[in-house]
């Protein structure tokens, strides 16, 4: 649980000033340091959805809205609130598979004692 | 094998985000894109003006910008150079997207951004010579006084570019994924002759030299006349013209040419172009008119102008207010043009209608070989240009594309099928473009300097200086009306426009006969104008702006009056006009057409026997007052019964419209139903039978009829006009979600209130002059260009529904309530 807040606290902190996919490499050392395969998938999944949770939710509260509801339609999603769930489970599935890369990554190394 | 079960998660994840991170065909890049830090959504409050709290070295002096609650922006500046500079960077602040597009559109470089699918289109720009036409009107701004004015609007936008991170591209940039480019002056070269294309770009010299081919020169002139049977034109009955026609060579004998029957217009061409909102022909049109002094209940000149063209989010327009000591100018201008385009000052205003020239010819070329070196024109052989144009496109190699230059224009096609958006296989009905080895001649690609005119129309004082300024306006020709606050009203058909001899550039010409070129210009004091005519008012509306009295040649094609006449018959009872009763002549949506034709209709249908529903859709309209409201169900009733009769008659003849030839103008059916009843073209030819004209009326009703009654079913309010044709605003880049469409709109073509399903209106304006200004103004969408901003689109329901908005127009900031920014220099 600590290690889950300690993460989404980093990144919360960092993403704003780096490449969305700076998430694959936190969550893949994440992975790295995590006990087991589940551990990966689920720490992987919430941190990554917590990380992009809040600033959506900000930003719709925040007069994003309108641009959301465009933004939506482009993409063929009926409702705002659904592109903030895509986009939830967009960066949460990059999350768990970076995790699991990452906790995957420790096993080959250790198997295979590169 | 267990090396790769571990792998194969990684190697997966690694795709995925590579993936992610690409666009693909139409997706954004959804990892960038989806991103709440760096993607749309960093976009949220970006178009709040308080953005625009800066200073800046470049200024010379403090310059004051005050926004109105339209989101206007008021910029005073206590010179040009900075009120210019000032203009680029809120322009730009709202509208940087489209400026640059358009400009991409304009100069064939749509490919570098969207990849190899517009790589026809980028070829049919270049090799119809648009940047060459940009390059030659920037040489002429180059050498002229206000070329420091477009250096400072140049500075201004780039100084906003530069002010950009990459979270604060615009939206269109994240979803297309690529970058903003510094701007230059040629871009805003490039964006005037995109509009003249837009205005000119007509041409119909191929498929009138198929039907001359076909039909012979009577019919050609029957149906397609230059000067149609009771028409309105521009410039009053009665006009004086104390000059006569320049001696210009005329050919020895009449040159026919071959129209090939695998030809396609031109028009179809850029019409079959889906990529974006390049905009067709059909519909662009405009109003505009003015009253006397003498004839207005203030005693102040009136003037209204609305420009009928291609509508799209964001709008074609961007109004402004600029001051400064030598210039107080309001209006509309196009973004990514300096100063104002539409609008007015302290002392005059002015509108814009398209003038319809034909300044676009083609010239059959006879070349000496296949490697097109020398061409044959005046008794000798001539050499060719050659210009190699790259189009970069993205993702892979440039393209290189070879044009040839005759001294009349480029060889736009050197073989078949060469700039066809969608290939071969896009070809309606598989007809072919213009065959290769013709020469286009083209107003836009001479030297010209529109700048200077527009430049010199903002300060104007009075009407010298308006008539002055207009020396220098060349292409896209318009009628531009003028009124001043003296009460005076004029109207001028101007532009730099060839003397032709008559008929010339009617059909393809003769290329090696120097009698075919382009010799003089109309003299400026010889072009057609009219100022305080006895009738206390002038109006223009597309159709031909002179009667036959006239000493000049203009061109084939007109429209045809209907909006004219509809436009005068409002102004002429008006003795003590207010500018409420002018202006909402604008939403006017008598059909000319329907006033016209239906009586005859209805009569020719009287001897038939009418089942119910048939006599009820009769009794309905013939109680109809021929208006296209949006509530209206005869209007939708009626224009089906127009459309399908009209079909009936042409059909058997001429195929399809605008496939093998264009149908006769309206204005002809109309004459042939009114004034010559018993033509044989109302005779169906696929049939044995002699049909009338009550046969077709009789047929085309009972159709409409039946039709209607199947819908009926579904409720008579769902057959009003506003659920059968609507107005869609797309974006200017076709994304979806990012226009509003659907919209119930009154009006349709050839009506004073001339909305369609994809043009209409882009800017109602209507002013009071006198010291006191009262202005009336709006367009289909907002100030700003960013879809997430309230000002997208804040002004579209009331442009449907005919409302307007009051327009302030400030003599300082203290005048106006807004927010506002003082910029200083560093």
């Amino acid at each position: 649980m600590k290690k889950i807040l300690l993460l989404s606290l980093l990144l919360l902190c960092i993403l704003p000033f780096t490449p969305w996919y700076i998430i694959a490499l936190a969550m893949g050392f994440n992975g790295w340091i995590s006990s087991s395969k589940k551990e990966a998938l689920i720490s992987g999944g919430i941190i990554t959805s917590i990380a992009w949770l809040l600033p959506l939710i900000w930003g719709y509260f925040s007069g994003g809205k309108l641009l959301m509801e465009r933004v939506s339609t482009m993409l063929g999603i009926p409702h705002p609130l659904l592109l903030i769930c895509i986009s939830i489970l967009l960066i949460s599935v990059v999350g768990l598979l970076s995790s699991l890369s990452g906790y995957l990554s420790r096993k080959v190394v250790n198997e295979f004692s590169f | 094998m267990n090396l790769l079960r571990y792998i194969i998660i990684p190697v997966f994840t690694l795709f995925l985000i590579v993936g992610l991170n690409f666009k693909f065909v139409n997706i954004p890049p959804l990892g960038k894109f989806l991103d709440p830090y760096h993607g749309y959504l960093s976009l949220i409050g970006r178009d709040d003006i308080t953005h625009l709290d800066i200073n800046y070295a470049e200024l010379t002096a403090p310059v004051t910008i005050k926004f109105d609650s339209l989101r206007i922006p008021h910029i005073f500046a206590e010179n040009e150079e900075d009120l210019y500079f000032a203009q680029g960077y809120v322009m730009a602040f709202d509208r940087l997207w489209q400026m640059e597009f358009q400009t991409h559109a304009a100069g064939g470089r749509v490919s570098e951004i969207i990849g190899e699918k517009a790589l026809p289109y980028d070829r049919f720009q270049r090799r119809i010579g648009m940047v060459y036409g940009a390059e030659k009107g920037l040489a002429e701004i180059q050498k002229d006084p206000v070329y420091p004015n477009l250096l400072a609007f140049t500075k201004g936008v780039n100084a906003f570019i530069e002010s950009l991170g990459v979270n604060d591209y615009p939206l269109e940039y994240k979803i297309l994924d690529y970058t903003p480019e510094p701007w230059t002056p040629l871009k805003t070269s490039l964006l005037l002759k995109y509009m003249a294309w837009m205005l000119t770009g007509q041409s119909n010299d191929l498929v009138y030299t198929r039907l001359l081919n076909d039909f012979g020169i009577e019919v050609v002139n029957n149906l397609y006349p230059v000067f149609p049977k009771d028409f309105e034109p521009i410039i009053p009955r009665g006009t004086n013209f104390n000059f006569g026609m320049k001696d210009i060579l005329h050919p020895a004998s009449f040159y026919k040419t071959q129209a090939d029957t695998s030809d396609i217009l031109i028009r179809e061409l850029v019409n079959s172009s889906h990529l974006f909102n390049a905009g067709g022909f059909e519909g662009i049109g405009s109003n505009n008119w003015a009253v006397h002094g003498s004839r207005t209940k203030s005693g102040n000149a009136i003037l209204a102008n609305d420009p009928h063209l291609g509508l799209s989010l964001p709008s074609i327009w961007y109004a402004m207010h600029l001051h400064c000591p030598t210039m107080n100018v309001m209006g509309v201008t196009l973004p990514g043009a300096p100063g104002i385009i539409l609008g007015f000052n302290d002392n005059i205003s002015w509108g814009f209608t398209n003038g319809y020239d034909d300044v676009m010819d083609w010239y059959d070329i006879q070349f000496r070989d296949n490697q097109l070196q020398e061409y044959w024109y005046g008794n000798s052989w001539q050499k060719t240009t050659k210009v190699i144009e790259e189009i970069k496109i993205r993702g892979e190699k440039s393209f290189f594309d070879t044009v040839t230059y005759t001294h009349h224009g480029p060889i736009v096609w050197d073989r078949m099928n060469q700039t066809l958006p969608g290939g071969e296989n896009n070809i309606p009905n598989k007809l072919r473009q213009t065959s290769p080895g013709r020469a286009l001649r083209w107003l836009a690609h001479d030297p010209s300097n529109e700048l200077r005119s527009l430049y010199l129309v903002n300060k104007a004082e009075n009407y010298n200086d308006f008539v002055e300024a207009l020396k220098f306006f060349t292409c896209p020709g318009q009628n531009i009306i003028y009124s001043d606050t003296e009460g005076n009203i004029a109207i001028w058909h101007a532009g730099n426009l060839p003397v032709k001899w008559k008929g010339q550039g009617r059909f393809i010409m003769d290329g090696s006969d120097p009698a075919y070129d382009w010799q003089e210009r109309i003299p400026h004091d010889e072009k057609a104008h009219s100022l305080n005519p006895s009738r206390g008012f002038l109006s223009s509306a597309n159709q031909h702006p002179v009667d036959e009295t006239y000493p000049y040649y203009m061109s084939e094609f007109f429209w045809h009056s209907y909006r004219g006449e509809q436009i005068n018959k409002r102004l002429s009872p008006l003795k003590s006009a207010s500018l409420e009763e002018i202006r909402n002549i604008q939403l006017d949506n008598i059909s000319g057409r329907a006033r016209n034709l239906l009586p005859v209709f209805l009569s020719k249908i009287e001897k038939f026997s009418l089942n119910t529903s048939a006599k009820k859709w009769a009794a309905l309209l013939k109680e109809w007052n021929y208006s296209y409201d949006a509530l209206s169900v005869e209007a939708t009733f009626y224009d089906h019964w127009e459309k399908l009769f009209e079909k009936m008659v042409w059909t058997d003849n001429f195929g399809q419209d605008n496939q093998r030839y264009i149908w006769p103008y309206f204005n002809s059916l109309d004459e042939l139903v009114r004034y010559n009843p018993e033509s044989h073209w109302f005779d169906d030819t696929g049939t044995t039978e002699v049909e009338t004209l009550s046969d077709l009326c009789y047929r085309s009703f009972s159709e409409t009829v039946e039709k209607f009654g199947n819908m009926e079913k579904f409720g008579i309010e769902k057959l009003q006009w506003q659920y059968n044709r609507q107005t869609d605003l797309n974006h200017l880049a076709k994304i979806p979600g990012m226009g509003r469409i659907n919209l119930p709109t009154s009006g349709a073509p050839d009506i004073v209130n001339a909305t369609g399903e994809t043009f209409g209106p882009s800017w109602r304006f209507a002013i009071e002059m006198g010291e006191r200004k009262t202005v009336y103004g709006i367009y289909p969408g907002g100030q700003s260009g960013h879809p997430g901003s309230i000002f997208y689109d804040n002004m579209v329901d009331d442009w449907v529904i005919g409302n307007y908005h009051l327009l302030s127009f400030p003599h300082s900031p203290e005048e106006l309530t807004g927010v506002s920014f003082v910029w200083k220099p560093k």
